[in-house]
């Protein structure tokens, strides 16, 4: 029998692949093809899902990787590209998306989900951001990049510094070596020696080693640090779908609910996972749901609020209109043409304020108003025919009543909406 | 020598070692699943959970939309000073785990 030469050490990994200039280019067909689209193992900043797709568009990834930063102050459009792209492609190392599903299928949704992130762009450039209210979606979006960047940093630091050929041999081998002394080698190396054989190492044993046969240590349990235990991402969704039917029930049932507590309530749960996750567990791809729920409360929160018929006031004397109108969400119509006494108007201060919404004033051309519009965020202001538009703005105009006439100071103010001071 | 060394050594060490090292093998779920602390799903989970303190905080009229504008930054900030307190600490024990 001849004996088995101890197998050679696997050979080094292959070095970092040749420049892409080598390689044929791409075809227009395979482009077409996305459910050829896998994200990148080795180039990658983050997710690799630029790397992946300048790869499959045979363009330089730096391209992509600028276009998806400032494509997400676009509406998010960049961010829903990427947290798509993150979500459903595979990677080029035979590992399945978060969201596995056929090539074909996947081809389908990332088409929508492109059509969604044109519609997010359009609607941006059309000024109609759904970007909703005064949330700091820039920093909300700093805030994702920074976390993720950290995130990759921790997990490059708690790599192995070893090659990769044998990353946790060392610290394993040693504690069992050393109270074994070469007699180890017997051990580690998994060569049963033959009887009647001299061990390898070492001059000739005179005696036989003991009688009790250790059996061969079982090979330590590697794990790679980056991913221990168990996955959360199903276990969290099928928690938030559980939590959500129980809130349902007793919306059903008669207990008052508001409606952004469904969404509130998905996000205290991905949250609370995600705070979980950070010391137990893998909870890959929870903060991505997690940001696509943020919209969703913050919109359900605004519909909650809307008040969906308009708040109508019409005092007919000086003494019924109030110094001050507040309001949430909504829309209010104030109408001072029903005011007879109109000179009991005069040197008044009239404070309105919409967080969110329409203000409309309607002035009597008999009243001079001085008029101080103020839009914190986007939105519009028209006084007396004027019109201005944008972010953060202000605007004031003065309508003359006529010689002699009553002064009214008006001031309006929304964190974002229309401003209309017109006469009738 | 050596073959004195290793015979004693065996005798005398093989059960002690042995058995913390079965005991090792399975260790509870709480253990195996633990790792070093990420910094990135922390501070999102507390900025998710503090958004929702937030909507409740709002939805409940404690404020009112004015002082949300104001509140709003704040699970952020938090977030990320907890996230910088856990990348500290965590960079420190590693430190003195290699040193």
């Amino acid at each position: 029998m001849t004996e088995t030469p101890t197998p050679p050490p696997p050979p080094p990994p292959p070095s970092a692949p040749s420049g892409d200039d080598d390689g044929p280019r791409t075809s227009a067909e395979e482009v077409r093809d996305l459910g050829r689209i896998r994200r990148s193992s080795t180039d990658r900043k983050v997710a690799g899902v630029a790397g992946g797709l300048a790869r499959h568009l045979d363009v330089d990834p730096v391209i992509l990787r600028v276009a998806f930063v400032v494509l997400t102050f676009f509406g998010g459009a960049g961010l829903i590209a990427y947290a798509a792209g993150w979500l459903l492609l595979p990677t080029d190392d035979g590992s399945e998306g978060v969201i596995a599903m056929e090539d074909r299928n996947r081809a389908v949704v990332l088409t929508i989900v492109a059509i969604v992130a044109g519609l997010a762009i359009v609607a941006e450039l059309a000024g109609d951001a759904w970007g909703p209210f005064w949330f700091p979606w820039q920093l909300a979006a700093v805030a994702v990049i920074v976390a993720v960047l950290v995130n990759r940093r921790e997990r490059r630091r708690s790599a192995p510094v070893a090659p990769p050929a044998q990353p946790y041999a060392q610290p394993y081998a040693q504690p069992y070596a050393q109270p074994y002394g070469q007699s180890v080698q017997g051990w580690v190396g998994d060569q049963p020696q033959q009887p009647g054989q001299p061990p390898q190492a070492g001059p000739a044993a005179p005696a036989a080693p003991p009688a009790w046969v250790a059996p061969p240590p079982p090979p330590p349990v590697v794990r790679d640090p980056r991913r221990r235990g168990p996955r959360l991402f199903w276990f969290t969704v099928a928690l938030v779908a559980l939590a959500l039917g129980g809130l349902g029930t007793l919306d059903l049932a008669g207990v008052p609910v508001a409606d952004g507590a469904y969404p509130a309530l998905a996000l205290g749960v991905i949250g609370t996972m995600l705070v979980l996750g950070a010391f137990f567990g893998r909870a890959g791809g929870l903060i991505l749901v997690g940001l696509l729920t943020v919209p969703v409360l913050v919109g359900a929160t605004a519909a909650d609020r809307i008040d969906t018929e308009p708040l109508r006031e019409t005092p007919t004397s000086a003494a019924s209109l109030d110094p001050s109108y507040r309001m949430g969400v909504g829309e209010l119509v104030l109408d001072l043409t029903g005011i007879e006494d109109l000179d009991e108007l005069d040197g008044k201060v009239l404070d309105i304020t919409v967080q969110v919404g329409r203000i409309e004033v309607l002035v009597p051309r008999g009243l001079t108003v001085e008029a101080t519009a103020t839009v914190n965020g986007p939105g519009e202001i028209r006084l007396f025919g004027e019109q201005r538009g944008g972010i953060d703005t202000q605007a004031r105009e003065t309508h003359d009543g006529g010689p002699g006439s009553p002064v009214l100071e008006l001031d309006a103010e929304t964190n974002l909406g229309e401003i209309v001071v017109r006469t009738r | 020598m050596n073959e004195h060394e290793h015979t004693e050594t065996l005798d005398i060490d093989e059960p002690a070692t042995e058995e913390p090292h079965v005991h090792e093998q399975q260790p509870s779920i709480w253990a195996a699943g633990r790792h070093p602390v990420n910094t990135g799903q922390l501070v999102m989970g507390l900025a998710f959970l503090g958004l929702v303190a937030v909507w409740a905080l709002w939805t409940t009229d404690v404020v009112d939309g004015g002082d949300v504008r104001w509140l709003l930054p704040l699970p952020f900030v938090l977030a990320g000073a907890a996230g910088l307190v856990a990348s500290a600490i965590s960079g420190a024990a590693r430190r003195d785990h290699w040193s």
